[in-house]
Order: structure tokens, then C-alpha cells, then sequence
């Protein structure tokens, strides 16, 4: 098989798991290894074992730069809008937004956050409020944070947003809220959770229908990726080898952001030529 | 409270608005874990297939409904049109449907025209008042005084209002077509015999030229095909238009305003003088392209003769910009990389010679051969609902033989089809009557076309004003009576949309959720007006209700077929008939040959029944205003839209802030002006002004500013002139200057 420059620690950390399989996990293991869905099977876990590690992979090259990203994003996880007075002082919340052409050398660079696997703004939380999970997302806790924003000076991709005031919808009865995700209040800091919620749904019903949960099931699960005309993001599981994310990450055009920052993202842009 | 002031009165007023609105107020408005709403279950989710309403594409939808409340809309991966891709402006419909200022009542006005003080009445009153009014002027013998301007198109509910009419006896169901891309379906009439947008096969094909920038950047369809791959699996896409794209395309060539017709003929040049003409092709399906001889033997020259005297690429690169070199390569990549498609959009034909451009697009197809799979696929017709023909009395057949009063169909529009920008004029001059009652439905004239002012006197004149509107827009700020809309995701209808295979092919809207309380949908109110004026109307239309009106019309196993798939298609490709192209068109020269003033123009046309392409006309002193306006409709645009749609609004396709209107300009032209990017400016045509952002790029051709149609007030700096022959409305024609005011 082809070697992923890209996947070694996700590889590592699979190995180092498969060899430490004993104790705790190993009877959630069997229960899977046998089609059963124990109740209680920690949900990280593929089917053969290994810790799942969630990534999108990004195709310049098919990217029209339509935006349709940005708002499924914003729908899908309540962020609500700036407003003129906001927006021209700072900026306005786009957990998925886009490059300004200037900054990108490419045509156009939809930009999430980067769930690095080494993620600076985790160091530096004083109070713990942002983590990695297990499933390789780094996520925040709302409720914990305390709005020092020293996490936004780490981020070297300026992938979080502070909340200078409480998320309102002027003009706009707030029924179309998603009831599966609460607005953020004013003084956190929030970001993007790679649609943390849609990835438990579906793998909850996955286990309720005893079904396994395939690859192509999860390619277009997180909003941005569902509602792309192009298909040009695909989500998926970088530690499996024969996800279509793991594949496309293998390519030659393959590249990251800002590899000399070491943070070692899990999105994955291909570029636009080879 | 020690006192009880103003302010605190007003806070108390608009709590209880809030509260009316049936949510609740302070810091628990967001909350996320709201009652269900009547009629669902506590937790109960479902997902509806609709089909988005947002442009005429018809993108097929599906839409989360929790508890009664619809909170994400995603594309229906089965749909033909989009699989399962949504664009941004579709997924904001979601924001228009929640908005707090939708009217929810039926008003009548209350003192002056735009005063704004209305008294809200019931349907049954806003009903009874319109048939009184109609029914008086079908007893005084004039039901054509009755104006429709209908902003929808391609739904059973556009037929259904054709059908009320004709019973009713009005000619007059005008379109928005002038104003948007009917050059580009007339030149599809004249030049294939099918009035529609043509249907290209961009899968297929391996270059696309996209004339026009509009077709590639607000079109979730063509965005799927022409980058839903790698090359060389999908089509190399070359875009030519003043201003680049905000999508993206594979190359960009400037090109000057309005001028998209003499390039098409200086390509269609070089592939006749260097004989790389699909010669087979031009043999068998094609005619005028040689020299031929016309019924009394005359002989007539083609369009051969046509091109090869006039039109080299070095001739027209004064006029288009656009270097001889580059036309040259396009000419013969176009003709060595054939299948290839060479689409013009409305904005490529919104010029003077906006019919004379689209012909000379379709020609250009003719020569290659475009009519197979990669090319222009077919010919797209709209499944006209099964009703039987409605009953026209003596009164109906005397009022739709009247002419129409937007010129259509006479000499003032011989070629066209409609001339919405020419009704203030007929308004206002009684010309060629007058006009007693007007519906606008599916649009706002006020905002959406150029001529605010003439709009405005003539909405003024009309004695009695109907505006079917789900906000008080600025059309309904002059009403006589606001009837409320509901919007499309809350309604049945059927939906012919564009899928690029061209089969026909119907989607379905159905309710997602319940309609806001005291909207209606406009098909309702129309049976309900035909079933109150009862007679020969009431019995055209003799359904319930509007669900009743398309449950007739489609069997019910199609319809469940179709509320299970979310419309009715075929999967597997069937051969579609091959176009036939005609250059010359008979049909022009019949219709020119029709009235006395034409006939004698058409005769001295070079080329029989093609309307001679003539450089673009520009309103404007060329001294005073030295710049060409570019109005361009980026995908945030929503016609019709009515309230700001923030999710579209802060879109980050422009760097830095979002929100105010932008005039992108050269740099050449910038520096000549003595203006920096980020500078307030002043843009003023001889009609209006508007303030705007400078925003210096290369990315718009040098001598013209683009500025983006919308809430920025673009529209107001646009003259409305028109194409002579079609009534294409010149969206594309003004000159303008701009000025640093900071």
C-alpha cells in the first residue's frame, strides 16, 4: 500500500493501540468483533478495533467557491450573524469560512479549523475549556471558558471567534435554531466541532440499527461537506486505510497549512495541480 | 416605575408584538429547547423534499423539520439538478422564512399612497373588494384594464394565473423574462423553435465557454458539472465577461460590456476562414449558413458571406477588448476540442443588441456542430398542466384580443415576447388604454428593475393596486390592498426545473411546514377570486382550492410518486431530439415582414432573418460619465427577496467587512481617478447616484465598474433602455462616473 506522508502518528498511535489492546476496551472489542452492539461499546471505536481519527480532506481544485459551505455551517450550528456594527470592527463568526484571496495563493481556500493532532490553543487554556477527544477533535467546552482568548493568539490559523456580544438573530423569529446545538453566550470563545453532534447521531443510529457504520455513509456527514455542490470536502476516518479521506490524503497533492507550525492538521487540502 | 414615559410605552409595545409572534422575549429568545408546535410530537423529526425557490434552476431540496419547525435545508441527493449540493442563496431561505416581518394579515391602505398606515381586514374583505373591482370592469365590456406583472415562472401557478386570465379576458400577464435572460431564450426560439434556456450538456462536453458571468456564479447546477471532477474528466471552463466571477472558472478573459456578439461572430470568422466548421453538420441541420435563394428565387446571402467580410478577429478586438491573438486560440481550441458548449446568459444579451448577440451565439453553436452529447443537449419544454381548456366568453375573447399594453406582439416589440420596463409609460399615458386594476405578484418593479422614479408615478396613477407580498416591500408600501404570501416552503406546487440533460422534468414543492397563519399561497387566491366572480371564470377554474387545481392535473399515484422522490424523472438518458439550427431565421422574417414600419428594416438586413449585430448603445455623455456600469447579481442576490438576509449578507467571498456595497474598478481606471481601494466613493449616472466602497481589482476590465444588484440601491444608477427588436431590457447599458468622497 501506498504510505501516507501525512498519517504516521495516526498510524503510531493505531498501532500502539492494537498492541495494548488487554484490558479496558478489550471487552467492547469482542462485543463488536462478534456484529454485537453492546450498549455500552465506547463509540470511538471502528469495528476491527482501532481509534477512529475524524479529518476532512479539502479539493482546491473542485472548490467553486460557491460559499454554500459557509452557510450550511451557520445554520446547522446556530452562529449567529454579525451585524454591520460588528462585522466592521472585527469580524464575523464563520467557523467555516473562506481565505481572503490575497492571504491564499490558491483561487479559493474554504477554511475550517484545522483539528490539528498537535493543537496549540489546547496548551495554552488556562481552565481546560478547549481538549482533543479521543476522536481527534478539538473541541470546546462553552461553559467552561472564560474568555481570556489565549487561545486565539495561539491558533495560527485564526480559527476562533470570540463573542463580543449575545448571539442574536435581529429580525428573525429564532424557530429556525438547530435544537441539536446551543447558541454560544457572549464572552466565549467558540470555533468548529466538525459537526460533533451529526457524527454521535449517526453513530448512535449505526448501533441502534446493528448496522456497521460504512465509509461512504460518513463521507458527506458534516454540514459543509453535505451541502457542497462539488463534492469538494470529504470527511472521514484518517486512521482507517481504506477510507476515501485516508486514500485522498495519499495523494501527491496533497499538502497542509502552515506545515512549519507543527501542529500537524487532520484537514487536508489537495492542491489544484499535481 | 416612578413614571410611565414614552420609551417605556414603546419597549411594552414591541414586547407584546414579540410575544404576539409567540415567542418569547429577554434572554431565553434562544433557546433551543422550545415546545413543539401544535400538531407534532415532542422530539418528532422528519425530513421534507421540496424544491428551492430561490432562482428558476429548481434545485430539488430536503428540508429537517423538528417538532413542527423547519431548521436546516440540504440539497435532495436523488434530484437530477443538483444530487444533493445546495448553494448558499437556497440554504437562506431557511432566514426569509422566519422573518418577523412578514405580513401576516391582508391590509388595506389607510390615507396616501406610501403613507404606511394600515387597516388589517380578512380575507373574505380583501377578496370580496378585488371582485367587486373585477367584476365591474368585466361589466363595462374592459377586463384587458386588468395588468398582471408576475415575477414567477415555470410553475403550475404561473399557468394557473394565464389560465384566470384568459377566462377573465386580459392579455396582459407580463413577465419579468425582458429583465432577465430572455435574449439568450428567444435566440433559442428564432434559431431552434423552442422558447426556453437551452439545455447543454456540461458533463459531456470538454470546453464550456461561458459567455456571460452570471450562468457560472449563481447557478448551483453549473458549479456541480463543471467542477464536480478533475481534469480532463470534466470541462475546461473559459469564462468572457467585464468583470471576473466570484466562482471559479478555468480561465478568465475581460471582455468590454454589451460586445459578446462580435466576438461570438469574429469565432465564427476564424472557424469559417481556416474551415474548421463542422461541415457535415452545417449540411444536414443547418440553414442559412450559404448562399441560398428565398421563395420568389431571389438570392439571398448567408451567413458565410456574413462573417467572412466583416468580423476578423482584428476588425472586432477594437470593440470587444478582447486581443486578436486570444480570439484566434479560442476559435481554434473551441474547434479541436470538440464536444464544446458556448452558453450566453442573461447578462451576455442584456445589451441594445441583446437578440442580435444571442444569434449570433446560437451560430456560432450551429458551426460547431454543438447539438449532440456535449453540446447543446436538447430543447426544454415546460409540461403544461393537463387542465381542459377554459371557458371564453364573448367578453374574455373581445378584452384578450386587445393589444397588450406593454407593446408585445406589435410593431413597438416585434421579436419579443413581453417588455415589462415599457409598462410605467403605458401606465402613465394611458396608452394604448388605461389601466384600471394591477396585480404584481412574485416581484417588487420598485427594487428589482432600473426607472424607480417612472415606476413609481405610474404605481401612483393606478386606481386600484394589488400586491401579493410576503413583506411590505416598496411595491407594497403603494398598494390598495397587501395579500399576504406564504412562502415557498410552505406550499404545494409544481415546478418545472432546468435539468441540464434536457428532459423534461417536474419537481415537486410541498408544504415543510404549516404556512405562517393568515398567508395564503397565490393559487388559492386565485381559485378563490374565479369561484367569486363566478360565471364563465368560476367555471374555468372550478376547483376547492390550488391543491385540488394540481391533484387534477397529475394522477395520484404521480403525485405520491412525487412527493416520495420529490418530482418526476427519467433516470435513464432517452434520445432527445437533435436541434435543427436556423441562422436566418423564417420566424424573424415573418415576424418583421408583419408590420409595415419593420418589414421595410428587415430588408436591409445582410443576412435574411438575422438582426445584424450593431455595437451596444450606452445612455450617458461620454464626457460626463466616462465608465460603463456593470450590474452583476452575485449568488447573495435574491430577487424578490424583501428583508436583508444576513447569512447571504456577511458571505466572506470579498475580503474584510462584509457589509457595504462595493464598486470594483481597475486599477488603471483607479489610479486615473485619482482613487485607493478601501475610499468612499460616489458613483452617479445621469439617473442616480449611489455610494459605494472603492474596491480596486484586476478582476474587472479596464473602463467599466462593477457593482452588485441588490439591497445597495444599484438598480436606481441603471437607465432602462432596451433592444429595439426584442424588448430585451439593456441592464448593460449605462455609463457612469465615480468620485472620491473621502
Amino acid at each position: 500500500m501506498k504510505r501516507d506522508p501525512f498519517d504516521d502518528d495516526v498510524r503510531d498511535s493505531r498501532r500502539k493501540l492494537l498492541a495494548g489492546l488487554a484490558a479496558s476496551a478489550a471487552g467492547a472489542m469482542v462485543g463488536c468483533a462478534r456484529g454485537v452492539a453492546a450498549p455500552s461499546a465506547p463509540l470511538v471505536h471502528a469495528a476491527d478495533g482501532h481509534r477512529r481519527q475524524w479529518g476532512l480532506v479539502i479539493d482546491l481544485d473542485r472548490c467553486a467557491r460557491c460559499a454554500g459551505c459557509v452557510v450550511a455551517c451557520q445554520q446547522e450550528n446556530n452562529v449567529a450573524p454579525a451585524g454591520p456594527r460588528v462585522a466592521a470592527r472585527t469580524r464575523p463568526i464563520h467557523w467555516m469560512d473562506f481565505l481572503p484571496p490575497a492571504l491564499g495563493s490558491f483561487a479559493a481556500t474554504p477554511i475550517p479549523c484545522m483539528h490539528c493532532q498537535d493543537p496549540p490553543c489546547v496548551k495554552v487554556c488556562p481552565v481546560g475549556a478547549t481538549y482533543q477527544t479521543d476522536e481527534g477533535i478539538t473541541a470546546q467546552i462553552w461553559d467552561r471558558c472564560i474568555g481570556c482568548r489565549y487561545c486565539m493568539v495561539a491558533c495560527p490559523y485564526a480559527r476562533r471567534y470570540f463573542n463580543w456580544s449575545e448571539p442574536g438573530w435581529p429580525g428573525e423569529d429564532p424557530s429556525s435554531l438547530n435544537p441539536d446545538v446551543a447558541p454560544r453566550p457572549r464572552g466565549v470563545v467558540e470555533k468548529c466541532t466538525l459537526c460533533h453532534h451529526r457524527i454521535r447521531a449517526a453513530l448512535e443510529r449505526a448501533r441502534l440499527d446493528e448496522e456497521p457504520l460504512t465509509d461512504e455513509a460518513l463521507r458527506r456527514l458534516p454540514a459543509c461537506a453535505q451541502s457542497c455542490p462539488t463534492q469538494a470536502i470529504t470527511f472521514g476516518d484518517l486512521a482507517e486505510p481504506t477510507s476515501e479521506v485516508a486514500r485522498l490524503a495519499a495523494s501527491p497533492r496533497a499538502m497542509r497549512l502552515l506545515p512549519e507550525a507543527g501542529t500537524r492538521p487532520k484537514v487536508i487540502y489537495l492542491r489544484e495541480s499535481t | 416605575m416612578s413614571r410611565f414615559g414614552r420609551r417605556e410605552l414603546l419597549g411594552g409595545a414591541a414586547l407584546a408584538g414579540v410575544a404576539a409572534l409567540g415567542c418569547r422575549p429577554g434572554k431565553d429568545r434562544y433557546r433551543i429547547d422550545k415546545p413543539p408546535l401544535p400538531g407534532s410530537r415532542p422530539g418528532e423529526e422528519r425530513w421534507v423534499l421540496s424544491t428551492c425557490a430561490l432562482c428558476d434552476a429548481g434545485c430539488g431540496i430536503k428540508v429537517r423539520v423538528v417538532e413542527g419547525r423547519a431548521v436546516k435545508i440540504e440539497g435532495n441527493p436523488d434530484h437530477p439538478v443538483n444530487r444533493g449540493g445546495l448553494c448558499s442563496r437556497g440554504q437562506a431561505a431557511l432566514q426569509a422564512l422566519y422573518n418577523s416581518q412578514r405580513v401576516h394579515s391582508p391590509l388595506r391602505r389607510l390615507g396616501d399612497r406610501g403613507d404606511g398606515s394600515w387597516k388589517l381586514i380578512s380575507w373574505d374583505e380583501a377578496i370580496g373588494e378585488i371582485v367587486t373591482k373585477l367584476a365591474e370592469l368585466r361589466a363595462d365590456g374592459h377586463p384587458e384594464r386588468l395588468v398582471l406583472i408576475d415575477g414567477q415562472a415555470g410553475t403550475f401557478t404561473h399557468e394557473l394565473w394565464t389560465r384566470f386570465l384568459s377566462a377573465f379576458g386580459s392579455p396582459n400577464h407580463i413577465g419579468m423574462g425582458s429583465a432577465r435572460a430572455a435574449g439568450v431564450k428567444l435566440a433559442s426560439l428564432y434559431s431552434t423553435g423552442s422558447y426556453g434556456l437551452p439545455a447543454h450538456d456540461l458533463a459531456r462536453a470538454r470546453v464550456v465557454l461561458a459567455l456571460g458571468a452570471e450562468q457560472i456564479e449563481s447557478s448551483g447546477q453549473t458549479m456541480r458539472f463543471m467542477r464536480a471532477a478533475r481534469e480532463p474528466d470534466r470541462p475546461r471552463v473559459i469564462c468572457v465577461s467585464p468583470r471576473r466571477p466570484s466562482c471559479r472558472c478555468d480561465e478568465w478573459i475581460p471582455i468590454a460590456p454589451g460586445t459578446y456578439g462580435a466576438l461570438a461572430l469574429s469565432l465564427a470568422h476564424v472557424l469559417v476562414r481556416d474551415g474548421l466548421i463542422d461541415r457535415d453538420f452545417v449540411r444536414d441541420f443547418v440553414s442559412g449558413f450559404s448562399v441560398g435563394r428565398d421563395r420568389a428565387g431571389v438570392e439571398q446571402p448567408g451567413f458565410e458571406a456574413l462573417v467572412r467580410t466583416g468580423y476578423a478577429p482584428e476588425q472586432t478586438q477594437e470593440v470587444t477588448g478582447l486581443p486578436a491573438a486570444t480570439a484566434e486560440r479560442l476559435a481554434h481550441e473551441l474547434a479541436q476540442q470538440r464536444p464544446v458548449v458556448v452558453a450566453g446568459d442573461g447578462s451576455a444579451t442584456a445589451a441594445s443588441n441583446g437578440l442580435a448577440t444571442g444569434m449570433a451565439i446560437a451560430a456560432l453553436n450551429a458551426l460547431l456542430g454543438n447539438s449532440d452529447e456535449g453540446g447543446v443537449a436538447g430543447l426544454r419544454e415546460f409540461a403544461v398542466p393537463k387542465w381542459q381548456a377554459p371557458i371564453v366568453d364573448a367578453v374574455a375573447a373581445a378584452g384578450s384580443a386587445a393589444p397588450r399594453i406593454d407593446g408585445a406582439g406589435t410593431a413597438a416589440c416585434p421579436l419579443g415576447r413581453g417588455r415589462v420596463q415599457a409598462v410605467p409609460a403605458a401606465i402613465t399615458q394611458s396608452s394604448p388604454y388605461p389601466v384600471e386594476a394591477l396585480f404584481l405578484h412574485g416581484t417588487d418593479p420598485l427594487a428589482a428593475l432600473p426607472g424607480r422614479k417612472a415606476w413609481h408615478t405610474a404605481l401612483q396613477r393606478v386606481p386600484f393596486l394589488v400586491r401579493f407580498a410576503s413583506w411590505l416591500d416598496d411595491s407594497a408600501r403603494e398598494a390598495d390592498l397587501v395579500l399576504p404570501e406564504s412562502l415557498p416552503l410552505e406550499v404545494l406546487d409544481v415546478v418545472q426545473s432546468t435539468a441540464d440533460s434536457g428532459e423534461p422534468m417536474l419537481s415537486l414543492r410541498q408544504p415543510v411546514v404549516a404556512p405562517l397563519s393568515g398567508t395564503r399561497q397565490a393559487g388559492d387566491v386565485i381559485v378563490a377570486l374565479a369561484a367569486a366572480l363566478g360565471g364563465s371564470v368560476g367555471r374555468s377554474l372550478p376547483w376547492k382550492n390550488y391543491a385540488d387545481a394540481v391533484a387534477k392535473s397529475l394522477s395520484a399515484e404521480t403525485l405520491a410518486d412525487m412527493k416520495e422522490k420529490g418530482g418526476q424523472w427519467n433516470e435513464a438518458k432517452t434520445d432527445m431530439p437533435r436541434p435543427k439550427f436556423e441562422i436566418g431565421s423564417q420566424a424573424i422574417a415573418s415576424r418583421m415582414a408583419g408590420f409595415p414600419e419593420t418589414a421595410k428594416v428587415a430588408q436591409a438586413w445582410p443576412c435574411k432573418g438575422l438582426p445584424p449585430w450593431e455595437p451596444p448603445r450606452f445612455s450617458g455623455n461620454l464626457q460626463r460619465f466616462p465608465l460603463q456600469l456593470v450590474p452583476y447579481r452575485p449568488v447573495q442576490f435574491v430577487e424578490d427577496s424583501g428583508p436583508f438576509l444576513s447569512w447571504l449578507g456577511e458571505l466572506p467571498l470579498v475580503s474584510g467587512n462584509p457589509w457595504p456595497l462595493r464598486a470594483e474598478i481597475n486599477p488603471a481606471d483607479a489610479a486615473q481617478l485619482g482613487v485607493a481601494d478601501g475610499d468612499q466613493v460616489l458613483v452617479q449616472s445621469s439617473i442616480g447616484t449611489c455610494p459605494a466602497i472603492a474596491q480596486v481589482s484586476d478582476g474587472v476590465c479596464v473602463g467599466a465598474v462593477a457593482m452588485a444588484l441588490g439591497p445597495g440601491g444599484v438598480a436606481d444608477l441603471v437607465v432602462s433602455d432596451e433592444d429595439r427588436w426584442s424588448g430585451v431590457l439593456a441592464w448593460q447599458g449605462t455609463r457612469v462616473s465615480v468620485k472620491k468622497t473621502s
